[in-house]
């Protein structure tokens, strides 16, 4: 019974996922193939690697604006770093080392200095991405190693797996994530965090611990996706980073959790990032440009924070 | 008792008869009647949530009362909001007024006379408005384009009085306004009230100082538990009387028919103690021990400090004077606090105590994750396990611990938080206010469970504002008046009676010597 509402509680979103399948079939006549499914799965991964952070930052009360700028930053790095001969597992620890640095800062700056986090992380962002452009001046020159290019591509193949390694690699980490919110003291913390950042402090959590290790998750996090879309796209890009902004919050709010913390979870956002991967396919299907897609998705985030925003929770009707 | 004092002469200012509100399940005023005659100066004597401020409301407009009537000059009114009370000419003063800190006396003063975009008055006349009610108090040398933020706790509330006078008024009700003057201020606002009288208007004032009753008030009603039980003109009421009649003897009655005696035990080995403690620097100092197996009470009106020492206890204010500390090991935060075992029950439950969206299993265990867990892990079965054994302790009743603790009754609700804090094991529990809002069988459930804690070898401080509860569970009640310690009372000595007495500041048995 308990399993089953849980179950229905998500079915919403994944429901739409499963829909807007069919409607894109619709609108672009052959949607439907392996080819296809495979490239949704792929986009769905590296969203869904980027939304993690935005997801546990929103859970505790927070958000995370700096994604954008930290997968810039990974991105670029990536290519520098391993096109001058570094090692691509030393430049990875580098690169999470420095994202970890990101990440406590927003953390610290956010509960301890009691700074507004979307203010925060969006000037911390705008500090990243200055950072940048002034060292590269925009040009970037490097390269990524071959395997790393398989690892999100297409036709790529995790050993005897038929599916690309970044998609394996998000299956891991969505387990991982469920465990960390459901199964963990961290978890526990992270959702009493959110639902009453008071009340939380006088029974005992540590609130400053718990938000500076969300935030580090987060930049880390957003390092790891920056790192495989310099697979992808073979070339590094400081604003590659840019359209997760938009997507991780729309895929946080289609999935069901609200804004102000303490409810929902990871397991929503995933069935989001389908949702929200397939819209952006639909859009680019009826012939819209990056802008438009971001023009819709915008619309769509307060269509549905008006209607979840609205309707009073279950658990406050009781 | 209201009829044998009027004569026929001039219709009642005011009279109110029989008003009735509830909120809730809590019945605020059960039947109270008022009369106030013109040109009378009528004080309003009772004891925490005896109904007073409900009254005030109701005569403000801001409450409706359920049932009763309410007649202006002898013919009948209805006060529906703050606006018709200003217009039947009700001006009243609450404890904080003056809101605005950076704005100026006169700004404070004018507000919400103006319309939103259209002055009233020009600025000169404005001021020379200002000024003249400001000098109605004694206080022609303030200088009015100063910002309010930058007066004294005194000097604001004579603002605060003094904004009510620009406003036509017959009736002004003062509402503990007199609390932080000094003697001359008092004075003068004292003869400032005496001449208003002089001009056929009325006061009605709140005040928790008996001495300021007996020197000023033409007559005094007294409220208990939501009834007016006297009204008394001066001179046929004294201290000692009004204290008699604030305290309600059927009631103790009442609560000790479902609260278990408590047997009178040994005391354990010491748990807490304060040394030097004081409230703020210059308030006099004294020690204080929390024993094993001792609930200890903590009584005073609204505002004289014994919240703020439950919360420097818990380790949530630093101290002022003196040390908190456990078996030597002082507590300088919160975080000390729960690290040796003192644990604190927040007063507001659903801003400070609940995880409202989280089940019940969550908001109980929330406080003892890290023990509960291995390596940071922790199986659904460990959590339900520990959660369901501390709310069998708490007595929480509910169909299942993986629901919402909304869903949870009140009393339930304050059950589970308790729950909460057993399960971290705790040696002193620090509760603000347990019972309040809390059903008759919950309440009675609390009372069992704090006297088990308690058998068990937990000591407990306790704050309530409900004296009959003190009387019953404590083995001594700490009572504070104006921030300061005022007085011990223990077993033999307690009674509604001596606290009530204790919680005015006036001297009786059992007053620690200063």
């Amino acid at each position: 019974m308990h399993l089953l509402r849980r179950v229905a509680g998500h079915g919403m979103p994944f429901a739409l996922a499963v829909a807007l399948f069919f409607v894109i079939n619709l609108v672009i006549p052959g949607y439907a193939n392996l080819n296809s499914l495979l490239s949704l799965l792929l986009l769905a991964s590296l969203l869904g690697l980027a939304a993690i952070g935005q997801t546990l930052t929103i859970l505790i009360g927070g958000f995370d604006m700096s994604i954008p700028a930290v997968i810039g930053l990974a991105n670029v790095l990536t290519a520098l770093l391993y096109g001058a001969g570094v090692p691509i597992w030393t430049a990875a620890v580098v690169i999470f080392a420095i994202a970890a640095v990101i990440g406590f800062l927003n953390g610290f700056a956010a509960r301890y200095l009691r700074l507004n986090p979307l203010v925060v992380t969006l000037a911390m962002g705008s500090i990243v991405l200055g950072a940048i452009w002034a060292g590269t001046h925009g040009e970037v020159a490097g390269s990524v190693p071959n395997w790393l290019v398989q690892t999100v591509s297409v036709i790529g193949r995790t050993g005897p797996i038929p599916l690309p390694g970044v998609v394996v690699l998000w299956i891991v980490v969505i387990a991982g994530v469920l465990l960390l919110e459901r199964r963990s003291v961290l978890g526990r913390w992270i959702f009493a965090a959110g639902a009453n950042p008071r009340a939380a402090e006088l029974a005992g959590v540590p609130m400053l611990g718990v938000w500076i290790t969300v935030y580090v998750l987060s930049a880390v996090l957003a390092a790891l996706t920056g790192i495989l879309l310099a697979g992808f796209s073979g070339a590094a890009d400081p604003s590659v980073g840019a359209p997760y902004l938009v997507t991780t919050v729309a895929a946080v709010v289609v999935g069901g959790t609200p804004l102000t913390g303490g409810r929902g979870g990871y397991g929503r956002t995933v069935a989001g990032c389908f949702v929200v991967t397939e819209l952006s396919t639909l859009l680019v299907g009826l012939g819209l440009d990056q802008a438009g897609q971001q023009m819709c998705l915008g619309f769509l985030i307060v269509a549905l924070v008006a209607i979840y925003g609205r309707e009073a929770p279950l658990s406050l009707r009781l | 008792m209201h009829r044998a004092v009027h004569h026929p002469a001039p219709p009642l200012l005011i009279e109110a008869r029989d008003l009735r509100r509830r909120f809730g399940e809590t019945v605020a005023l059960a039947a109270c009647s008022l009369a106030i005659r013109p040109g009378e100066i009528h004080a309003l004597v009772g004891e925490n949530g005896s109904g007073k401020s409900t009254l005030i409301k109701i005569l403000n407009g801001i409450v409706a009362a359920e049932s009763g009537t309410l007649a202006l000059d002898g013919a009948p009114a209805r006060l529906t909001s703050p606006r018709a009370a200003q217009r039947a000419g009700i001006a009243t003063v609450f404890q904080e007024t003056l809101v605005l800190d950076e704005m100026s006396v006169r700004d404070n003063m004018i507000l919400g006379l103006d319309g939103l975009v259209r002055r009233r008055a020009a600025p000169a006349r404005e001021a020379a408005m200002v000024r003249a009610a400001l000098a109605a108090l004694g206080l022609d040398v303030l200088d009015i384009e100063r910002p309010v933020g930058t007066l004294s706790l005194a000097r604001r509330q004579l603002v605060g009085i003094a904004r009510a006078l620009l406003r036509p008024w017959r009736l002004l009700i003062l509402d503990e306004s007199t609390s932080a003057l000094d003697i001359a201020d008092r004075d003068r606002l004292f003869a400032a009230l005496r001449r208003f009288r002089a001009d056929g208007r009325s006061i009605l004032f709140v005040s928790h100082r008996m001495d300021e009753i007996e020197t000023l008030a033409d007559q005094a009603t007294v409220l208990r538990a939501g009834s007016s039980v006297a009204s008394l003109p001066a001179g046929a009421f004294s201290t000692d009387i009004l204290l008699e009649l604030m305290s309600s003897r059927e009631e103790a009655g009442a609560a000790e028919g479902h609260a278990p005696p408590r047997p009178r035990r040994s005391r354990g080995r010491k748990l807490l103690s304060l040394c030097g403690f004081a409230l703020s620097a210059g308030k006099p100092q004294f020690d204080f021990d929390l024993h094993a197996g001792e609930i200890v009470g903590v009584a005073g009106l609204e505002g004289h400090g014994q919240v703020a020492f439950l919360e420097c206890i818990a380790g949530l204010r630093p101290a002022p004077a003196g040390a908190v500390a456990v078996e030597q090991a002082p507590i300088r935060s919160h975080r000390d606090a729960l690290r040796r075992g003192v644990t604190f029950l927040p007063r507001d439950r659903k801003t400070e105590g609940i995880f409202a969206p989280l089940s019940v299993t969550d908001n109980v265990t929330v406080s003892c994750l890290p023990r509960l867990a291995r390596w940071g892990a922790l199986a659904p079965s460990w959590l339900t396990t520990a959660a369901l054994a501390m709310c069998e302790r708490a007595r929480v009743r509910m169909t299942g611990a993986h629901l919402p603790i909304a869903a949870l009754s009140g009393g339930n609700q304050q059950k589970a938080l308790l729950a909460r804090l057993l399960a971290t094991r705790p040696r002193v529990l620090v509760l603000n206010d347990p019972m309040r809002g809390v059903d008759l069988g919950a309440k009675r459930d609390l009372y069992d469970v704090l006297a088990g804690l308690a058998a068990e070898g937990i000591g407990i401080l306790l704050l309530s504002t409900e004296l009959v509860e003190l009387c019953v569970l404590c083995d001594r009640v700490m009572v504070f008046h104006d921030h300061a310690l005022a007085a011990t009372l223990d077993r033999t000595e307690l009674a509604e009676r001596s606290l009530i007495a204790a919680m005015f500041g006036q001297p009786g048995p059992g007053v620690a010597a200063a």
